[in-house]
């Protein structure tokens, strides 16, 4: 990107670093916090669907994974933080490749239901083995992190930690996107055939996209159960997938920044329409709607668009003709 | 033993309706129409309005209901699906989700949060005993109605001029062009007519199970459970499909309580990886 | 394509910092009161009767000069009956809104949440109008109090009553495979009489075919199924049960002691028995009042999460009146305080539900339980058992 926009980042960062100093409501401390973690989980869910085009309405599963995984070894195995981080990113890698061996062949529509399926089964279990999972009474007393000594006991090191380990891993997304391993998953979302034919081991690229989506969804529900505690299965359900879904959508799937903006506008936009009660998801269903009928690449591409239409409106008036 | 067996192909029935909507619409349209739970559940509530009108017949709130859900389809269809190219499979699967969501709260809008049943005695009749087993009039309309549903759609399908265009326009679109057939008007009256069918499934599930505005997901997933496992390319294969769902839930639900589901769901995935075309389906032959 | 890096830059940072900035609305006129409760969701007829009940309260006082010269706001905020919205709904009414105290939420899972995310850490009092677990108030919490009779209290009189006065012995259980606090109390209180339970059967939160575990019930042939789940699927359960042939009397929780359940399930559900504080036609004249105005404003029958929610914010309208707030919106924290040691002092109120006493070791109000049984279409109370020992 220019120079004016990485300043324009910069400048963001630092707003959002002073942010706790501005407010000590812990209410924006924790929304801002959540919608960190969401940001993780759909920078995860760009990566599978927007950059390789595998679609997955099972993220929820991956995250409720990776919360109850996580509670239950920090409160029952009394393992500490970032042990427990590491665990499960490594089940996360092998979840997700389980289930990318076992979506390898299936087609689009397919796809969709066995990951759909598969945040249900997530669910499921996790309402029903109550000795194990605190049933729908939840998980709870899950001890605070301790990082290196450092004990992340009030929301605005949980709020910093959260920020800490987003821009990690918008960091890791951009310089991945920008590899050879970028490439091919672009590459093989467009056309598989065609990638294998270039050299691309298309299993592999599918493989790795899936297993980095559910590391990714994983750490941020290790991040959840340690930062706030306690977990509820009634959380995690296919309305939670389909949540992060629109949020890639509303942004923009396949950009760097589509993520980021569809996220924080979601996650921020829903809690100023909570006024509207019992009609606050529709409005939010017919956005959902409208900007697939009208823009499916989202705010990015309506953006551009506009932008393009602006340009080329003002140097036509400047008697400029553009290519 | 009978009244399981009994109970289990009612409500397999009803599942199977559901799936044949899936159906219809995959193979004409090429898309998985995660709202159709929620269609269902629309379905329902509309019978609760017509009888609360003044309808008391079940045929007729019937009727009303098939044609009514065929009109919202065709709604739904012109503003939501028909405007977003067939190949953006992502985003027009992400606006089936988008209308699911509007869907069910609409009926919380419209109809509030309460589950609703159907009066009593709305389906008429006295129970039927056959041997020792006791059936309910709830359970043998449900039969009747659902049977000849299916008839009418196999008799449709294959039968008259009508079906055999559509069951073209879902095979080859562009063949069908070719014999002078409106494909988009074909595919259009195809959703319609898995709306309609799902709205009375709506109607006959109201008895044995509750309407209220969050029961979509629960039919929705069941529904295409049983399509997959017949086999989405097939209607008659999402019939037998439902039926063997809900013979399964109602044996082992016996042994599994809350993990039945979770079964219906491996059993989904497995068929998915080992025989995608389902047990019934035809063979799809991608082309290169 | 470097217009959309500027444009989404800037779009996230004005959002962020607009929420920020517009945050905070509280004035210093009003007295105000939170709660969060169901009004979408699970529970949404339960929630939106103690709604309906609140506002009948902030109405009635608000009519009688308001309290020390001060109108009280009520405002409300939706659950959806999901645990992590009751909390940043809870967290909004305490931070942004400066709530003095909150009542709500209405089920144990969202009860949990607010609990231990909202109460104990932001210090401020929030009372639960349903959700009987007993573990909610477990552990010594200081600023969660219940508002509803636990579990242990409920299943106990119901059994005394069925054993000892009707003379059941064969009991089945069919459960909502999330809730198990129920089903253990009501497994030792048939212990303690000598008796098992028959069978035991779970289901899934939503499910809709209740045949496989019902036809396993039929099969143990039972004199009584106890239901424990929400009133949907109570309904759809109890109907299905009659039209498989089982006969044995229904004995009903919490989750489906409202008049909803009885307007879903329809003939099915006359003889239906269970157990519970407060039922609208008790005719203690204190109650007939409150159902009397409530009927009047909102044309049905309180439930008891109405009657729960009503007891809840009289008994913080009255710390309010007896204790001396300072009703600055900056000492808001002071104010919860006073707010929570006069509820810690609070003994035998008499409310519309019963005696109501906290202590600051017990947040958990004992209630006198009644017997009630589905009569011609009403709940209505076979006995009175008092505080069950």
């Amino acid at each position: 990107m220019t120079k004016h926009a990485k300043y324009l980042w910069l400048g963001l960062l630092l707003v959002l670093l002073a942010l706790p100093l501005l407010t000590n409501s812990y209410y924006i401390l924790r929304l801002l916090t959540t919608t960190g973690m969401y940001l993780i989980i759909v920078s995860g869910l760009n990566v599978l669907q927007g950059y390789a085009g595998l679609v997955s309405i099972g993220q929820a599963g991956f995250y409720g994974f990776g919360a109850y995984a996580a509670g239950l070894l920090m409160k029952n195995a009394g393992m500490p933080f970032v042990p427990t981080v590491v665990v499960v990113m490594c089940i996360g890698a092998l979840v997700g490749l389980f289930l990318g061996m076992v979506c390898l062949k299936l087609k689009q529509a397919y796809l969709a239901i066995v990951t759909l399926a598969f945040g249900l089964i997530v669910q499921i279990v996790a309402v029903n083995w109550s000795s194990v999972t605190g049933g729908m009474e939840g998980l709870m007393g899950i001890p605070k992190p301790n990082i290196f000594g450092f004990l992340i006991n009030t929301p605005t090191r949980g709020y910093y930690l959260v920020l800490l380990i987003s821009v990690i891993v918008s960091f890791v997304i951009a310089n991945l996107t920008k590899s050879s391993w970028g490439r091919a998953l672009n590459a093989v979302r467009d056309d598989e055939i065609a990638a294998n034919i270039m050299g691309i081991n298309v299993v592999n690229t599918k493989l790795f996209a899936f297993a980095f989506s559910s590391v990714l969804a994983m750490l941020s529900g290790t991040l959840y159960a340690g930062l706030y505690g306690g977990i509820f299965s009634d959380y995690f359900d296919m309305n939670l997938s389909v949540l992060f879904l629109s949020m890639m959508v509303i942004g923009g799937a396949g950009t760097q920044v589509g993520p980021v903006l569809g996220t924080v506008l979601i996650a921020l936009g829903l809690e100023t329409l909570r006024f509207l009660g019992e009609g606050q998801m529709l409005v939010y269903g017919v956005i959902v709607v409208a900007l697939c009928v009208f823009s499916p690449g989202g705010l990015v591409e309506l953006f551009s668009k506009k932008y393009r239409e602006y340009k080329d409106k003002t140097l036509a008036e400047r008697g400029v003709t553009s290519e | 033993m009978g009244t399981i067996i009994i109970v289990g192909i009612t409500v397999g029935l009803i599942y199977g309706l559901v799936a044949i909507g899936y159906s219809l619409i995959w193979q004409t349209m090429g898309l998985v129409h995660f709202a159709q739970g929620d269609l269902l559940m629309i379905g329902g509530f509309l019978v609760l309005t017509f009888i609360n009108a003044g309808f008391s017949s079940p045929l007729l709130v019937c009727i009303l209901v098939f044609l009514a859900m065929g009109l919202i389809g065709a709604f739904i269809e012109q503003v939501a699906y028909r405007p977003i190219p067939r190949e953006k499979h992502v985003t027009r699967i992400i606006c089936t989700l988008g209308v699911g969501l509007i869907l069910r709260n609409l009926a919380v809008l419209l109809w509030g949060t309460s589950s609703r049943g159907l009066p009593e005695n709305f389906f008429p009749g006295a129970a039927l005993a056959l041997g020792e087993v006791s059936i309910q009039p709830v359970y043998y309309w449900t039969f009747i109605i659902g049977c000849t549903l299916v008839l009418g759609l196999v008799l449709f399908l294959y039968r008259t001029k009508y079906g055999v265009a559509m069951r073209l326009t879902a095979y080859n679109p562009a063949l069908a062009e070719l014999m002078g057939v409106n494909s988009k008007l074909f595919q259009s009256a195809a959703f319609m007519l898995a709306i309609g069918i799902t709205g009375v499934a709506g109607m006959l599930i109201s008895p044995i199970a509750f309407v209220h505005y969050n029961m979509g997901l629960s039919f929705g997933v069941k529904g295409f459970t049983a399509a997959i496992i017949g086999g989405l390319n097939s209607l008659p294969g999402s019939l037998v499909g439902g039926i063997v769902l809900g013979l399964s839930e109602v044996f082992f639900g016996k042994y599994l309580s809350g993990y039945v589901d979770v079964l219906a769901f491996t059993v989904m995935i497995l068929v998915l990886i080992f025989k995608p075309r389902g047990l019934l389906g035809k063979v799809e032959a991608e082309k290169i | 394509m470097r217009i959309k890096q500027y444009v989404s830059a800037l779009l996230i940072g004005l959002t962020t910092v607009g929420l920020v900035g517009c945050s905070g609305g509280a004035d210093n006129k009003t007295i105000n009161v939170g709660a969060i409760l169901s009004l979408t969701g699970v529970l949404a007829h339960g929630g939106v009767d103690a709604r309906n009940a609140l506002q009948l309260a902030v109405e009635e006082i608000n009519a009688s000069g308001g309290i020390k010269g001060r109108q009280v706001k009520l405002l409300v905020e939706n659950t959806n009956t999901d645990p992590e919205r009751t909390v940043s709904g809870a967290l909004k009414l305490a931070n942004e809104n400066k709530v003095l105290a909150i009542v709500g939420p209405d089920n144990s899972p969202t009860a949990f949440a607010a609990r231990s995310q909202v109460a104990e850490p932001e210090h401020i009092v929030i009372m639960s109008v349903t959700g009987s677990s007993p573990k909610l108030t477990e552990g010594n919490p200081r600023w969660f109090f219940r508002g509803a009779t636990p579990a242990e209290f409920q299943t106990k009189s119901l059994v005394q009553y069925l054993v000892k006065e009707k003379g059941l012995k064969r009991f089945a259980i069919l459960s909502d495979s999330g809730i198990t606090d129920q089903i253990e109390s009501f497994t030792k209180d048939l212990k303690a009489m000598g008796l098992e339970p028959v069978a035991t059967e779970m289901f899934k939160s939503g499910q809709t075919n209740f045949n496989g575990p019902l036809l396993n019930i039929k099969s143990k042939n039972p004199e009584a199924i106890f239901f424990i789940g929400y009133i949907t699927e109570g309904a759809s359960a109890l109907t299905q049960a009659r039209n498989l042939g089982v006969d044995a009397r229904f004995l009903g929780s919490i989750g489906i002691i409202y008049d909803e359940f009885i307007k879903v399930a329809g003939k099915s559900s006359e003889g239906v028995i269970a157990s519970i504080g407060f039922t609208a036609s008790n005719e203690a004249a204190d109650v007939q009042k409150f159902v009397t105005a409530y009927k009047t404003k909102y044309n049905q029958d309180p439930s008891h999460a109405a009657a729960q929610a009503y007891d809840q914010v009289n008994l913080i309208f009255q710390a309010i009146q007896n204790q001396n707030l300072t009703f600055d919106s900056a000492k808001v924290e002071q104010d919860r305080v006073m707010i929570r040691d006069y509820l810690e002092q609070v003994k035998n109120y008499k409310g519309i539900t019963s005696m109501i006493s906290y202590s600051p070791t017990d947040h958990s109000a004992y209630k006198d339980v009644n017997i009630l049984e589905v009569v011609n279409g009403k709940w209505k109370v076979i006995k009175h058992s008092g505080e069950a020992n």
